[in-house]
């Protein structure tokens, strides 16, 4: 796969995010992007005058409710503008993105406002994900999203006792690092000798996967505001550019069990878009990563993925806390999916927290040192990934 | 039997819920709920539900699943201010028992209100609607999948091999999705088979189509049928009496229903095959 031809730089220019909860009876769908859309708009410095597109996302089915980006108008201001709705599972959040970096890059518009919300407490994720499936085979086997098939995988490699003890540190990790972030959904204030007890306390939902290690379930939306390079300079003192995306998505049918190795989607698209971009050691020349992480065994699994690791380098990198905000390292500074997951925002807040390290808008949760590149994945189906490098230098075209 | 503050809010959300009763919350169940609420407030108490009523006793009698946290907590969760699931989560409540009870208890009581609360009459502002969605639907199976589903029928379990990757595809499609070809030839696996990856679920997820909840434990498994490798697994379910024997490279063999229609439900599930 070759670069994508750019005519011009794309800049994420405004961040709105509405508090992330699993109690957000109080507001209705277009009422909770409304507030996201309100904040996205005075971080750009922008009025909806100024907004050419809305792009517009979710997953389809999880609230039951077909169309909602007409429903919404009234909370996105989409009335009378250009307007897309893009769904494509979990990865909608981040193919939002990519679709507002085309729109831009492309020239077709100036600036461009993208919209990924879930409110899961109205609908029912399990019968969301179960209805995605094939109805003729694998919808009576689905157990929702929820597998303990990578913990096993973890444990077989690793052995029963490191596995667990990192893919608990992995989680507490990424609970210190919500308690930093006060949008974040669960911010348990955990600590770290709790992790033995929790571990095994904490009730088993699939195989070695317990409700400690699973992501939440949240209302919540995310809004981001792309300009060109003219407007994004004229707009934002510190830009987050977007210098590349790779989309990568397998067969719907999971070919990925079995006896043999797999090349994960994950480690597929990093060496693409590491190849493309001139990046030899991921470790040095990014700066830190927001992942899409469903669940601390995933997380911890997917680190040797992305940064295409080999052996139990992504398990030291746990163990010796190079993931902490302030380490050598750090993932997830928001506090990642584990902390909130409004589904159809979440690949999106991803990309979104990476660029507030760049533009440094983060708050509490700042990576201490200043990002220059900074990696954030989307997930979403039987293994698909969107990757997405953002830079604090607007690229070369 | 401990000591009980009498006068304390814990004593008194304990001594109000018989009066609070929720009819429909508590409908259809039977149980024991035990709750250890510890520090000064603190106390044992069993909330007994059966035939539509409730008897709220004091000490642990026969709990079917208990609940342990400190008297702050407990008012806290009760008042609504500290969400049930997040105290959970972080270990400031444990559960001991059947954890799904304890799920259905949280529609058992109308709310509570702490005595000098001020009036508690006024109707709840409407900000919730709830709403069932059961619909019938059709699929067309298309010729490939059609003919993997007839061949239910007889008790054939069929895959559809690639012609330039050789891998073969189960259930079958009708291209390779990496080589971007047509497959046409067909061939017949397992029936038997080992256990390649099992999946243990424990939480009971309802089943959207149906909105009954499947049995828990239950065993979603792929399975690498005889002539099959790599990854040609099959996905399915493992007989859950043999959960406990689940392991990789185990042998199974498909055990098949009275009534056979040509779908996926015609296998009732894999069972091991003792040595």
């Amino acid at each position: 796969m070759k670069k994508m031809k750019k005519n011009r730089n794309v800049g994420i220019i405004g961040v709105g995010q509405s508090v992330f909860s699993s109690h957000r009876e109080e507001v209705n769908q277009p009422e909770m992007i409304h507030e996201a859309v309100v904040e996205a708009l005075d971080q750009a410095g922008m009025t909806m005058e100024d907004i050419d597109c809305v792009v517009h996302g979710n997953m389809e089915l999880f609230e039951m409710v077909h169309q909602p980006d007409l429903w919404h108008t009234i909370g996105t201001g989409a009335f009378g503008r250009e307007s897309l709705r893009i769904t494509t599972g979990g990865t909608t959040g981040a193919t939002l993105v990519c679709a507002a970096d085309a729109l831009v890059a492309s020239g077709l518009h100036e600036v461009v406002m993208a919209i990924g919300f879930e409110k899961l407490q109205e609908g029912h994720t399990t019968g969301g994900i179960t209805n995605m499936a094939d109805p003729l085979w694998t919808r009576k086997l689905q157990t929702g999203a929820l597998t303990g098939m990578t913990a096993t995988q973890v444990i077989d490699e690793f052995g029963e006792e490191r596995a667990k003890k990192a893919s608990m540190l992995y989680r507490i990790f990424m609970d210190k690092h919500a308690m930093k972030n006060d949008k974040a959904h669960r911010r348990l204030g955990l600590e770290f000798d709790q992790a033995d007890d929790l571990a095994k306390k904490s009730p088993a939902l699939v195989g070695e996967l317990r409700m400690i290690h699973m992501c939440s379930q949240s209302d919540g939306t995310c809004v981001m505001i792309f300009a060109s390079e003219e407007k994004a300079r004229l707009h934002c003192k510190q830009p987050a550019w977007i210098k590349d995306h790779i989309s990568v998505h397998r067969e719907e049918n999971f070919t990925i069990f079995g006896d043999a190795l797999v090349v994960s989607t994950h480690r597929y698209a990093a060496k693409k878009l590491f190849a493309r971009n001139d990046i030899t050691d991921p470790r040095k020349q990014i700066d830190m990563m927001e992942m899409y992480d469903p669940s601390s065994w995933w997380g911890l699994d997917w680190i040797r993925e992305f940064l295409m690791l080999e052996g139990d380098a992504h398990i030291r990198m746990v163990e010796e806390g190079d993931i902490a905000i302030d380490g050598a390292f750090p993932i997830n500074p928001s506090g990642g999916v584990t902390a909130s997951n409004p589904i159809g925002a979440t690949a999106m807040v991803r990309v979104a927290e990476a660029a507030m390290q760049i533009m440094g808008t983060a708050g509490d949760h700042q990576v201490p040192k200043q990002v220059n590149t900074a990696l954030a994945s989307g997930f979403g189906g039987t293994m698909w990934t969107v990757l997405t490098l953002l830079t604090r230098e607007a690229p070369e075209l | 039997m401990s000591e009980h503050n009498k006068n304390s809010l814990v004593a008194d959300i304990f001594g109000t819920m018989e009066s609070r009763v929720n009819p429909d919350g508590i409908k259809g169940i039977t149980a024991n709920y035990g709750y250890v609420i510890q520090g000064p407030d603190g106390g044992t108490w069993t909330v007994c539900v059966a035939d539509g009523k409730v008897t709220v006793r004091e000490g642990l009698v026969d709990p079917h699943v208990t609940t342990t946290c400190t008297d702050e907590d407990w008012v806290a969760i009760t008042l609504g201010e500290l969400d049930g699931m997040t105290a959970f989560s972080s270990g400031k409540l444990k559960v001991e028992g059947d954890m799904g009870l304890l799920i259905a208890a949280a529609r058992f009581f109308k709310k509570y209100a702490a005595p000098g609360a001020g009036p508690q009459e006024t109707p709840e502002e409407l900000i919730v609607l709830k709403q069932v969605l059961s619909l019938d639907q059709t699929f067309s199976t298309g010729p490939v999948m059609g003919r993997f589903l007839n061949a239910l029928k007889e008790k054939k379990i069929l895959a559809n091999k690639c012609p330039e990757c050789k891998r073969l595809q189960i259930p079958p499609r009708e291209v390779c999705a990496e080589c971007v070809v047509r497959c046409e030839e067909f061939v017949e696996i397992g029936p038997e088979g080992v256990i390649s990856t099992p999946d243990v679920v424990y939480y009971a997820s309802p089943d959207p189509l149906t909105a009954e909840t499947r049995e828990t434990p239950y065993c979603s498994c792929h399975f690498l049928l005889d002539g099959c490798k790599g990854h040609e697994t099959m996905w399915h379910e493992l007989k859950a009496s043999d959960i406990p024997r689940a392991k990789r490279g185990v042998r199974v063999r498909p055990v098949w229903n009275d009534t056979l229609k040509g779908c996926v439900t015609d296998i009732k599930y894999f069972e091991i095959i003792n040595a």
